[in-house]
């Protein structure tokens, strides 16, 4: 059976299409909600919420406009961010609230060994830098560093502009590297020149 | 007097890192002649791929959980339930109303007035004449439940004289001056 022909007949309510497609989809869902959320068990809830939302709205996928993957993805992506602010507001006190502060990272991501067990030292470093980019900025590079999408692809499934898409790409780059890359003191000096040359 | 070298933002930088060659043309020169610069696009460069990598070995090394097709399968099916539910509700409810704007109505309220003033047994009056025969019926009036009507008096057959009718009397005339 194709892939077209299950998911019409999952479209029509057949179970065993609908497992058929969830069983096929499921790991790679829960490794990208898993790369966006940091956490196994917050991945897992989001997936399961994917899948549901989808199979529920399967008469409105249309496969001339994507691949089902695509279309799974952006109801993934979409309930990993609502996920994360729900944690954020979980875990902020109330007096960051008020004071207008940004909100502290989650920290079981930071703790979560699960996907840094194997990691040798520069890919820890760079897992761990990513864990404190913004959570914008980290959707966009894990959709085009391991989804591997073009920005006009990103803009699609953040529903946002390509120019937007490219920009937050570039924000979490920058972020990383004066993370990883650019020690304290050279940052200061690379500011103050730019600001010179601007003056002159 | 020396020119400034003015760098571009790190924005602009990363992007070009990535292909995006927008101000290609100013920012190419620029970073021909910009040891600084050359060296955090190779750190960008470099981020690129560190990341590729990093995310996939992430990827790729966490526990797969089992799928649990019986928690989406029972989600799906609480989810119909909960909508033939709605349905049901929103059913019933409509039909209250309508029943309840019916019988509020003027329509119906005059329906069912008149269903009140269904011919009613009326019990008729006992004749003038004096009955032929038989005692008159005590309890008679204009309007009688039905259950409590009581039998109308046969009608004798014998001719009956009927009472003489009284004279009117008429006021007197006025005499004339003329």
């Amino acid at each position: 059976m194709t892939d077209v022909e299950t998911i019409t007949r999952a479209a029509h309510g057949d179970e065993a299409a609908q497992r058929v497609l969830y069983e096929a989809y499921h790991a790679a869902a829960f490794r990208l909600a898993y790369l966006l959320l940091q956490d196994a068990e917050d991945a897992e809830e989001v997936v399961q919420d994917a899948f549901v939302y989808v199979f529920r709205n399967l008469h409105r996928y249309d496969a001339a406009r994507g691949p089902f993957w695509a279309w799974l993805r952006v109801a993934l992506v979409s309930r990993c961010r609502n996920k994360r602010r729900r944690r954020q507001l979980l875990l902020v006190p109330l007096e960051v609230l008020d004071a207008g502060e940004q909100a502290p990272a989650h920290p079981a991501a930071a703790s979560d060994p699960a996907g840094t067990a194997e990691l040798r030292g520069a890919q820890r470093a760079v897992w761990e830098a990513l864990q404190q980019v913004s959570p914008g900025a980290r959707e966009a590079l894990v959709l085009r560093f391991y989804e591997g999408l073009s920005y006009a692809e990103i803009a699609a499934t953040l529903d946002c502009s390509p120019d937007a898409a490219r920009a937050r790409v570039a924000h979490g780059k920058v972020q990383l590297r004066r993370l990883l890359v650019v020690p304290e003191e050279e940052r200061a000096y690379e500011g103050e020149a730019v600001r010179t040359a601007r003056a002159g | 007097m020396r020119k400034q070298l003015v760098h571009p933002e790190e924005m602009e930088l990363a992007g070009w890192a990535d292909g995006n060659e927008a101000a290609s043309g100013q920012m190419g020169a620029h970073v021909r002649r910009c040891a600084q610069c050359r060296s955090a696009i190779a750190d960008y460069h470099w981020l690129q791929g560190e990341l590729g990598t990093t995310l996939a070995a992430v990827a790729g090394a966490v526990p797969l959980p089992r799928p649990k097709w019986w928690a989406v399968q029972g989600q799906l099916l609480a989810g119909r339930q909960q909508a033939a539910r709605w349905r049901v509700s929103a059913v019933s409810g409509l039909v209250l109303t309508m029943c309840l704007m019916l019988a509020l109505s003027p329509v119906w309220g005059s329906a069912a007035a008149a269903q009140t003033l269904l011919p009613q047994v009326r019990v008729a009056r006992v004749p003038v004449t004096a009955p032929a025969s038989g005692p008159v019926p005590a309890s008679i009036s204009g309007t009688h439940p039905a259950w409590s009507t009581t039998p109308t008096p046969p009608v004798s057959s014998e001719t009956v004289t009927p009472l003489p009718t009284p004279a009117l009397a008429l006021p007197p005339t006025p005499e004339s001056n003329a």
